[in-house]
């Protein structure tokens, strides 16, 4: 942990939602690279080229899920931060109510 | 007995197999994927470090972060570099499959030669020498020509191993993420580098340095920028249509992909994002509709090409141009702008207007060929800023946009240059006449119609630059926005900078004033629809425009003039004529 850190929930919040929406433009990138026609390759070319496409299709779907989880591990933080804070109240809370 | 030897038949030709139409399908879609990736490789980047979150958490997600955004670039630059290689391969196909075509002629022809030299062998029995030597020459020629054949059959089959061995090479080289992100490591990105270049449109290029600039790219650049910023290339005055075409599809296919998905979703999008959404419908309604046309003299579908898109541009109001015809070979070429109201979601109405215009200019001239574009390129007055029609802010603005995407136009040319003609239209006239006297609109012909005026500062059409003789006003008499202009010998122009300008149909203005007036004119409950009759099918209107943009003049109907009398308020004349409905006749009428 280091010594400083400062946080404002909501930008953690926000830039989340922004990753879930490139996540979302991401999947369709990984779809629309799947689904390239390939037919109009000379057969021994159009099979290499279809199991290209479905390999790079799942590499971007991959790097999509990959900014789903950033998205979500941001909320995750924001509601972590929010924990913290909430025991540190209490923490005082509880001291402040056996105080005379 | 003599003996002639006939050379043999040559056997079939193979196939030149694939389809280069669908190869362009699969480039496509790899290009539109690429550039969805691109964008998430600069979101990364740019949100590897949050305002407003610091600390030991922050500096984790920001290294992450930073990953990603490498991996995103891989990707794209894997999905570029095969796309390039489809992108050629398509281009070779063509060729090849026409080649093929050609040695199939060659064949055919070869094997009738060999037919015939048999039959006459076979048909002579006491040849004299000379005959004989005939018989012996045309064998002789049939194997030279029959080797020459062979040759280019066996060519043809390597330089069809060679295409597809290219795509193959693609295709291994970048088979998965560790070699896409081996091939990008410590290397510059192509897009970024050719971007830096002087002359490029992010280095505030004039449209000729633009066009240089492009013209001086790589093809690997060209496509690099291409995914990378299609939003730069799209609106890059200067650069080849063809192009801004493919630029703005991809623009337009992945803002609609995006947006339809979180409408899908059941969000609800924030004011810029659903005017981005209806200005993206509206660009997509109107290519559709436009590619249901069709040449009206070949029957050829009409392929409309998207010349500009920007969907967020002025607030929400967007930007878009589309063409009909090549803009960049046609003999000659028309801009139309529209104006009030005119905006993003008004794409589909103003894209018919223009193939109207296409279609009266073909009809003018069957000889040459024709590109009409509308352009909606500036902040017209619109929605809730309408009122701002009453002041010449945003022609003055828009004159200077509208001059430079016509010098673009100039520049993008290949061969010499068209016969260029910009009709504006209600407070696209407006706009029209600043670009020409703020900004020496690089126009041969300059067309205003439903004119409210020239601009307080034009006092004749002399003072537009193309010579009166080549200003052509098309102002009806019923129509009630042109009766703002100000008209007649106690005018001022404009008054407390309300109006914009002189009457351009009135005699003392010294344009051309054409016929305009409408077989229905002053009918129905709307008084300004005698407004928007100009672009119609059948009309005077559409008649003469179509003439002026093929430039014959002679073919123009001319109108009398406008005129004002200091005894009493001005009189039009036309207003007296009986109008006509004009149609044109063609395989498709």
């Amino acid at each position: 942990m280091s010594d400083r850190y400062e946080v404002q929930p909501y930008v953690l919040a926000r830039s989340a939602q922004q990753w879930r929406d490139q996540a979302a433009r991401a999947r369709t990138a990984g779809d629309r690279l799947a689904d390239a026609p390939t037919a109009g390759f000379a057969p021994r070319v159009a099979s290499a080229a279809s199991s290209w496409t479905a390999t790079w299709g799942r590499t971007v779907r991959t790097v999509a899920s990959g900014a789903d989880t950033v998205g979500e591990e941001l909320l995750a933080a924001a509601s972590a931060y929010g924990t913290v804070d909430q025991a540190a109240h209490d923490r005082f809370d509880t001291w402040l109510d056996g105080a005379p | 007995m003599t003996t002639i030897p006939v050379p043999a038949e040559v056997g079939a030709i193979l196939e030149v197999e694939g389809d280069p139409g669908v190869v362009r399908t699969f480039v496509d879609d790899l290009l539109a994927s690429a550039v969805n990736v691109d964008d998430l490789d600069t979101f990364a980047r740019d949100s590897a470090t949050l305002e407003g979150w610091s600390g030991a958490a922050a500096d984790a997600y920001g290294r992450h972060v930073r990953g990603a955004a490498a991996d995103a670039d891989a990707v794209s630059a894997a999905v570029r570099r095969v796309a390039r290689a489809a992108d050629e391969y398509a281009q070779t196909l063509t060729t090849l499959q026409a080649q093929r075509s050609t040695l199939e002629d060659r064949r055919a022809s070869y094997h009738g030669a060999r037919a015939d030299l048999l039959a006459d062998i076979r048909a002579t029995t006491d040849a004299d020498a000379a005959a004989v030597r005939e018989l012996e020459d045309r064998a002789v020629a049939l194997g030279t020509q029959r080797q020459t054949l062979v040759e280019d059959v066996d060519r043809l089959g390597r330089a069809v191993t060679e295409a597809e061995q290219l795509v193959l090479d693609a295709l291994q080289s970048f088979s998965t993420l560790d070699k896409a992100r081996a091939a990008v490591t410590g290397g510059l990105d192509l897009a970024d580098v050719a971007l830096a270049r002087p002359g490029s449109p992010a280095s505030g290029g004039s449209p000729e340095e633009v066009a240089a600039w492009w013209a001086g790219l790589s093809e690997d650049e060209q496509l690099a920028v291409l995914a990378a910023h299609p939003e730069v290339v799209g609106s890059a005055d200067g650069i080849p249509a063809a192009v801004r075409d493919r630029a703005n599809r991809l623009l337009l296919e992945t803002d609609l992909d995006a947006l339809e998905l979180r409408e899908e979703r059941g969000e609800i999008l924030p004011a810029d994002d659903r005017a981005a959404l209806e200005n993206g419908r509206a660009a997509r309604a109107a290519l559709a509709a436009g590619a249901q046309e069709v040449d009206p003299l070949t029957g050829e579908q009409m392929v409309p090409l998207l010349h500009l898109y920007d969907a967020r541009a002025f607030g929400g109001d967007g930007r878009v141009a589309i063409a009909f015809g090549d803009p960049d070979t046609a003999d000659h070429v028309s801009v139309m702008v529209p104006g009030l109201t005119s905006n993003g979601t008004k794409a589909e109405g103003n894209a018919e207007a223009a193939f109207h215009i296409y279609e009266s200019a073909r009809y003018s001239d069957p000889g040459s060929t024709v590109a009409s574009i509308m352009w909606i390129g500036y902040d017209a007055p619109s929605d809730t800023d309408s009122l701002t029609v009453l002041q010449e802010g945003r022609a003055i603005e828009g004159g200077e946009r509208l001059a430079r995407y016509v010098e673009g136009l100039r520049a993008s040319r290949e061969g010499g240059p068209a016969h260029l003609t910009v009709v504006g239209h209600s407070y696209g006239s407006t706009t029209t006449a600043h670009a020409a006297s703020d900004h020496g609109l690089a126009a041969d012909d300059i067309v205003l119609v439903g004119s409210p005026g020239a601009g307080g500062e034009v006092d004749h059409a002399s003072d537009l630059g193309v010579g009166a003789d080549h200003v052509w006003s098309g102002n009806n008499s019923h129509d009630v926005v042109a009766m703002l202009a100000d008209n007649g010998w106690v005018g001022g122009g404009t008054f407390n900078g309300v109006g914009m300008g002189n009457d351009v149909a009135e005699d003392d203005f010294g344009a051309n004033r054409f016929q305009a007036e409408s077989t229905t004119r002053g009918t129905g409950w709307d008084p300004t629809a005698d407004h928007t009759k100009y672009f119609d099918q059948d009309t005077e209107s559409i008649f003469n425009i179509g003439q002026i943009v093929v430039g014959d003049y002679d073919e123009v109907l001319r109108a009398e003039h406008t005129y004002d009398p200091w005894w009493w308020d001005p009189i039009d004349p036309e207003r007296d004529r009986e109008p006509r409905a004009i149609e044109r006749e063609g395989p498709d009428r």
